[in-house]
């Protein structure tokens, strides 16, 4: 495969990159030009013909949600994810700080393409610089006359508004980011019915996360057969790896779908530091069960990442190397998830703090001898059993660092029995 | 000769009676002189009821009413109030405001025992149980809470 | 999508309604799925996860939460796999990770769902040692619920009930993950007025009553299904006694009147029924001390057959009259309306709120019905204060269903946030701003709109201009497919008021929508009272006294018939029409004016539960049972009569107000030497005063029939009789849900809709006066709030007087001062209060709070009082 020319990272190290004239220099809003001069229909059937997946980790077929909106409802919203919270995950970060138009121009074709005149953009509340470049974007876009009433004299209006997040990973979870969006706590709602039929304040309503929307404009400017023409057969277009770990080159790196694991830690992220071998990767972010040292060249593909076992959730690639200590890899991600759990439910509210005491007591070498049958029946009672897909994260660190490395659990207990 | 040996053995069987009566001779009353002396009873002997406190004076009755529900008789009668917390009468939210026992219906079976999550209640070893009237039969709970003999200890806490 | 959708649970085939929850098509089935946070009055939540079972598809088989998929045709459930059996397990073990097992002293022990399911369904062995997380117990979320935060299982029942039926999310989840629980807002209690019911569906004991708490063991409970004695609304709840004392009050289901929940009123007011200052003997009034003295009950009714036949027999039997309390029952209605019109011979019978209020009698269509309506108008009525469970309701179908409220009241009340239109209304100008309304809708129909519009325009110039809203409003009204009239007492008093009932008709028929105007009244047992005939030109059954045929048919049952002029009003019999009174169950002398009038009657006979300021001023006292001690029928807003069997053992020697009425008749026959003499001592013969005798003598004609009324039931049975529309109400027939009758069975002719408004308007009140609205408010200090548990007794407010922030301002008066207030009528001094719901010119003082300075100014006779602040 020839060297991958960076689409949506195009932008990112120009100087200035979150300018508006940066961005207009650089064909920026022409996209928008020619969404507009199409029907909306046509700018759904274009991103569905595209393949284009979503981003935020189900990857579930974009231009097919667009196409779930029931045409009559009188109000229709689009709701911008920006509450990137998955660890190992920095993409929508980096996007959002320097290229934010990128993803606004994606916001504005995308409600054209539904029909909605209000966009909301969830932003973690973490991303302070981030926070200032949405609105600082959304102000130049106003002067611009790419927002507001009218838009290129299209009659199409659309506004936007930037709502900052309370710091709760949950809140990541689009039905989760509706309720805090409407001011309630976040927690997820029950599906169905899903957004696309009751969202935001019970209207229609499209959630998406940023690297999605900065696809579109790629998309509808340099047509849906191009895009497909990139990746394999079931993930289509570029897809921002986040590399993070025990890496020589840790960073965000576009490539097309489809691209080895292999070759992404090898050639781009330099190889694991001070020439280590490689134990374990996780290939989505925390959510996503680990991989081993033998599997990592599978190709980064939603469909080739299901069938190795895991999944390719964020594109979020965390290595780790022979001295990681995959006991402590399942405490901290654990801490991680029962800190964020929301309560709501029994499982992941209850079962979690359990398994982390239990892991606690193993990572200190006080795990008693049945300690690892009780955390595998905790995380058979979790996983798949929760209300929301966080409690099936919670356990897939402990179930698949259990069924990988069983031993070096194992060995943690004999230290124990030996005192 | 054989009535001869059968004399001797008549009177030897003559001796060895008696001495089973000169021995019981020797040996003393058996009579207990009740009620100068007390009678000792089987630890596990089940008499009069008594409610026990913890060490620190609270009661241990938090007038569950479980002992009511076991009782086979209908012996008990509980009627629970909310402690006061600045001045509990027993751990926790709850105790016991009245505490009766009809001494004339309970069968001393000891469910009652059996069913209290505190022990709180046990039956004790005071077995003189006679009064001069009726009412005297219904034990309040400031007569259960103040045995004659002292509390029996079930288990140590 | 067919209605009727087929599915296989656990390979038993169901049919069921589409659209159902798997979890309720399993109980149809007879399946118990466990749940604790689906319950089937709130909406779908998952939360528990307790109701996992597996759904068997093509694809092979998913774990799904039965309480929030719904049912499809050929659907397979498995709800007994070893798969959903260690589900389970594992979430019970979950929840009873952090549930403190207190069960010995937890007041759900015993009813506990966690209990139960935990013993079916639960692993039997804990696998957890490690120390519980520790929260707060005991922790008051209101003055009447506390909330243990360790018990919770955060199942969300209780704030999904406070946000879908009540809308008032007053409760929360705070903090996240294992730290999560439930909690009140920083300084806002819960005080939803049917908050009460989050206890009831609260599947362990987090949340429990703070006035029943440790008073019973569920279990050794006798409990009876009866009906609340508080307001008209009927709602069915159950008693459970133990050891002869009421412990607590719960709801009880009936989907035709209260769902399942009932007010706070109902749940936490009940300690007047085992009160330690209940009358527990009669009383009589010593000859020689002039104080009140025990007597027995002999002594006591013979005093009363002989005074008040002294009185009839010199005076003649005008001079006698009986008020009664609208919360009796219709048995004791019945029989207090039948002593004196067949044995005294007057129709001087009433109760306050009776013959001076203009009420539709026959209430409302069917509770039911303000669901299926898509508006509701209310004419000076507030069911948030006077009758919650109607609020509830309300809610529901405008949250559900995108019903609108049109409300015109004197004050902005909490129905009025909702969409529709509010038109503020000063007090008295309600049949002016309604007739305008009708006219305003028949012009817009062009039902005969010029002579509408010849109307309008000869609208009195001094009533005040119709609101910004007004196009709206008529619009809504025309609108409304199914809409729902509802009046309540303060706006049908008096002149005024049968003037506002008939614009109000008026409206609703110019609407074609004439039968579904309601009054819904003050009393428990308003609707059965009027029922029963208690009113002074009514008898039995809403005929007129003038009616000689009715007359008849209960003359043949009374063997005497009741007198064809109408009696006097209950205004006129304490204004000094009467010379001896027989008051039952009403506290009539708290207002002083009226304790006044009633110290220059000769005699005054009180039947009540407690020594009132009433039974005070009284000759002989006699000890009623309150509703829980004594059989009896009630009648609700909806014509629908319950029954409220006896739940606990009568208090002292009190008797059934029926009882005592019955045993009173038989001792008046015998006293008249005439009637059944089997169960009245013969012994009382030979000492007959002297007035008896002679009118032994001199009496003939027809003669009164024995009064043999051994139960309440017997009464009933009578006046299925004397009521038609009541002949098939049988004690038995009633069952646990009580039997509407039909609004068809009385044909009451709208006997003067066509009374047009000759009030004058009332004109803006004169800078420093203000008009009086003593409109109700939900914990006030009737009778039984002050003899309620203290938790509820100081929720009884001060008595104060609310004004609008500008009135304040304007008038340059401080929150909180001590004002003087003063009426044609008297002069109370309150605590100042700001309410923006009251209307600037108005000032509000609820009715009956302590003192009742509402009542001292005025409030209350259907006129426009104006009041001087200073």
């Amino acid at each position: 495969m020839a060297e991958w020319e960076p689409v949506l990272l195009a932008n990112v190290h120009r100087p200035n990159s979150e300018k508006i004239g940066t961005y207009l220099a650089h064909g920026g809003y022409q996209a928008l030009r020619k969404a507009l001069s199409m029907s909306p229909e046509a700018v759904v059937a274009e991103v569905k013909a595209s393949g284009l997946r979503g981003r935020g980790g189900a990857g579930f077929p974009t231009g097919v949600k667009w196409g779930f909106l029931p045409p009559d409802a009188p109000v229709k919203y689009l709701a911008v994810n920006t509450d990137e919270g998955e660890p190992g995950t920095f993409k929508d970060r980096l996007i959002v700080e320097r290229d934010p138009h990128a993803i606004l121009e994606g916001v504005i074709i995308a409600a054209y393409a539904i029909g909605a005149h209000r966009a909301f953009v969830y932003i973690r509340g973490e991303f302070f610089l981030g926070v200032k470049r949405w609105i600082k974007a959304i102000a130049d876009a106003y002067q611009h006359g790419f927002l507001g009433k009218d838009i290129l004299g299209s009659g199409f209006d659309l506004d936007v508004s930037v709502h900052r997040g309370a710091g709760a990973y949950i809140c990541g979870e689009e039905t989760a980011m509706l309720e805090s969006l409407e001011g309630k706590r976040g927690q997820p709602r029950l599906k169905p019915p899903y957004p696309a039929q009751v969202g935001l304040w019970g209207r229609p309503t499209i959630v998406q996360n940023v690297e999605t929307l900065a696809n579109v404009p790629h998309i509808i400017l340099r047509g849906a057969a191009w895009y497909a023409s990139i990746g394999t057969e079931q993930s289509k277009g570029p897809k921002i790896f986040c590399v993070s770990g025990h890496v020589n080159r840790p960073g965000n790196y576009e490539l097309p779908l489809g691209t080895p694991l292999r070759e992404i830690i090898e050639k781009y992220a330099g190889g694991v530091r001070y020439g280590r071998h490689i134990k374990a990767v996780i290939p989505g972010g925390v959510s996503t069960p680990m991989l081993t040292a033998r599997q990592i060249d599978v190709p980064m593909a939603f469909e080739t990442l299901a069938a190795a076992g895991s999944a390719l959730g964020t594109g979020a690639v965390i290595v780790m190397d022979e001295t990681t200590d995959m006991v402590e890899v399942a405490r901290r991600i654990t801490d991680f998830f029962v800190h964020e759990s929301c309560g709501a439910c029994v499982p992941c509210r209850l079962g979690g703090f359990r398994m982390l005491e239990r892991l606690e007591a193993i990572a200190r070498g006080r795990g008693r001898p049945d300690d690892l049958a009780k955390l595998e029946s905790l995380a058979r009672g979790i996983s798949g059993l929760t209300f929301c897909p966080l409690g099936t994260g919670m356990c897939e660190p402990v179930l698949s660092g259990l069924a990988l490395y069983r031993d070096e659990f194992v060995a943690r207990l004999n230290t124990a029995a030996k005192r | 000769m054989a009535n001869v040996s059968t004399v001797f053995r008549e009177i030897g069987a003559v001796v060895q009676a008696m001495g089973v009566t000169l021995r019981a001779l020797l040996a003393g009353p058996l009579t207990v002189q009740y009620p100068e002396q007390p009678i000792a009873v089987y630890p596990r002997f089940r008499a009069r009821h008594e409610l026990r406190r913890y060490e620190n004076g609270l009661e241990r009755c938090i007038g569950c009413m479980l002992c009511e529900a076991a009782c086979p008789t209908g012996a008990i009668h509980v009627e629970a109030a909310e402690n006061d917390p600045a001045h509990p009468v027993s751990p926790g939210e709850r105790y016991a405001k009245v505490y009766e026992v009809n001494l004339m219906r309970c069968v001393f079976c000891g469910d009652c025992e059996t069913a209290c999550p505190v022990e709180a209640i046990v039956l004790g070893h005071d077995f003189e149980l006679a009064v001069y009237d009726r009412d005297g039969f219904l034990l309040t709970k400031e007569q259960l809470l103040n045995p004659k003999v002292p509390n029996v200890v079930v288990r140590a806490e | 999508m067919p209605d009727q959708v087929t599915l296989t649970i656990d390979d038993v085939k169901v049919t069921v309604p589409a659209g159902t929850l798997v979890v309720d098509a399993a109980k149809a089935a007879g399946i118990d799925i466990p749940v604790f946070c689906s319950h089937p009055k709130l909406d779908p939540l998952g939360a528990c996860r307790m109701c996992l079972v597996e759904f068997v598809g093509s694809r092979g088989s998913r774990l799904d939460t039965a309480c929030t998929v719904r049912v499809a045709e050929g659907m397979a459930v498995r709800t007994n796999t070893e798969q959903v059996k260690a589900v389970r397990e594992a979430n019970l073990g979950f929840i009873l990770i952090n549930h403190p097992l207190d069960c010995p002293i937890c007041d759900k022990g015993g009813e506990c769902p966690l209990q139960d399911q935990t013993m079916a369904y639960g692993p039997g062995v804990s696998q957890f040692v490690e120390p519980k997380r520790h929260k707060n117990k005991r922790y008051p979320i209101s003055d009447l619920i506390l909330l243990d935060q360790e018990r919770c299982i955060l199942c969300w029942r209780c704030i999904r009930y406070l946000e879908e039926w009540e809308d008032k999310p007053q409760l929360g989840l705070f903090e996240r993950g294992g730290e999560t629980m439930i909690d009140t807002f920083p300084g806002q209690p819960v005080d939803a007025k049917t908050s009460g019911s989050i206890i009831d569906i609260c599947p362990v004991g987090a949340l429990t009553n703070r006035v029943a708490r440790f008073r019973y063991r569920p279990w050794e409970l006798k409990k009876t299904p009866s009906v609340c004695n508080h307001c008209p609304v009927g709602c069915n709840l159950r008693l459970d006694e133990r050891v002869h004392a009421l412990r607590r009050i719960v709801a009880r289901e009936n989907m035709a009147v209260n769902d399942e929940w009932i007010c706070d009123k109902g749940r936490f007011v009940h300690q007047f029924v085992d009160h330690p200052e209940r009358l527990k003997k009669p009383l009589v009034r010593d000859a020689q001390r002039g104080t009140l003295r025990e007597a027995t009950w002999d002594e006591a009714l013979d005093r009363v057959v002989e005074k008040l036949g002294a009185l009839v027999e010199a005076n003649g039997p005008n001079t006698v009259g009986g008020i009664a309390s609208p919360r009796v029952s219709n048995e004791a209605a019945y029989l207090f309306q039948k002593f004196f019109r067949a044995l005294v011979g007057t129709n001087n019978v009433d109760f306050a709120g009776g013959s001076a209020v203009r009420a539709w009698p026959t209430g409302l269509s069917a509770i039911t019905d303000i669901a299926r309506s898509d508006l509701i108008v209310l004419v000076g009525f507030d069911p948030s204060e006077a009758a919650p469970l109607l609020a509830v309701h309300i809610k529901r179908v405008v949250l559900r269903k995108g019903a609108k409220l049109l409300i015109i009241h004197p004050r902005r009340i909490e129905l009025a946030k909702y969409p529709g239109a509010y038109l503020p209304v000063l007090p008295g100008n309600e049949a002016a701003l309604l007739g305008e309304l009708a006219a305003a809708v028949q012009a817009s129909k062009g039902v005969r709109g010029q002579e509408a519009r010849g109307k309008q325009a000869a609208r009195n110039p001094q009533s005040p201009g119709p609101g910004p809203q007004y196009p709206d409003v008529v619009a809504l009204l025309a609108a409304a497919k199914s809409p729902l009239f509802i009046y309540g007492p303060d706006v049908a008093r008096g002149e005024r008021g049968r003037a506002t009932v008939a614009a109000l008709l008026n409206l609703a028929t110019a609407l074609g929508q004439g039968d579904k105007l309601a009054y819904i009244g003050a009393g428990a047992n308003e609707q059965g009272v009027r029922d029963m005939g208690l009113l002074p030109d009514t008898l039995p059954g809403y005929a007129p006294v003038s009616d000689a045929a009715v007359r008849e048919r209960l003359g043949k049952l009374w063997g005497l018939q009741p007198p064809a002029e109408a009696g006097q009003t209950c205004a006129r019999m304490i204004g000094g029409g009467v010379k001896g009174l027989f008051v039952m169950g009403d506290n009539l002398a708290a207002l002083p004016a009226v304790a006044e009038a009633l110290r220059k009657l000769d005699f005054l006979v009180v039947q009540d539960l407690f020594l009132t300021e009433t039974a005070q001023l009284a000759d002989v006292v006699l000890p009623a049972c309150s509703f829980a001690e004594a059989d009896g029928t009630y009648t609700n807003l909806e014509r629908r009569v319950q029954r409220g069997p006896q739940g606990i053992r009568a208090v002292g020697e009190s008797k059934a107000d029926w009882a005592i009425l019955t045993a009173l008749a038989e001792k008046w026959l015998a006293a008249e030497g005439r009637g059944d003499r089997s169960g009245v001592a013969p012994a009382a013969a030979p000492e007959l005063p002297d007035w008896k005798r002679k009118k032994r003598k001199a009496k003939t004609g027809p003669a009164a029939k024995p009064w043999n009324y051994p139960t309440a039931q017997s009464v009933l049975e009578e006046i299925g009789k004397a009521v038609p529309f009541y002949a098939t109400m049988r004690w038995e027939a009633l069952g646990e849900g009580g039997l509407q009758w039909s609004a068809r069975d009385l044909r009451v002719g709208v006997r003067d809709s066509g009374l047009s408004n000759t009030q004058s308007p009332t004109s803006n009140p004169r800078p420093g006066e203000f008009l009086l609205v003593s409109s109700p408010l939900f914990w006030d200090a009737s009778l039984f709030m002050q003899y309620a548990a203290d938790q509820v007794r100081q929720l009884i407010p001060a008595p104060f007087v609310a004004l609008n922030p500008a009135d304040l301002a304007t008038a340059k008066l401080a929150e909180g001062s001590q004002m003087t207030l003063t009426s044609p009528h008297g002069s109370v001094i309150l605590t100042l209060k700001a309410d923006a719901s009251v209307q600037p010119g108005t000032v509000w003082i609820p009715a009956t709070l302590p003192g009742l300075p509402a009542e001292t100014l005025g409030g209350g006779r259907g006129e426009p009082i104006s009041v001087v602040v200073r």
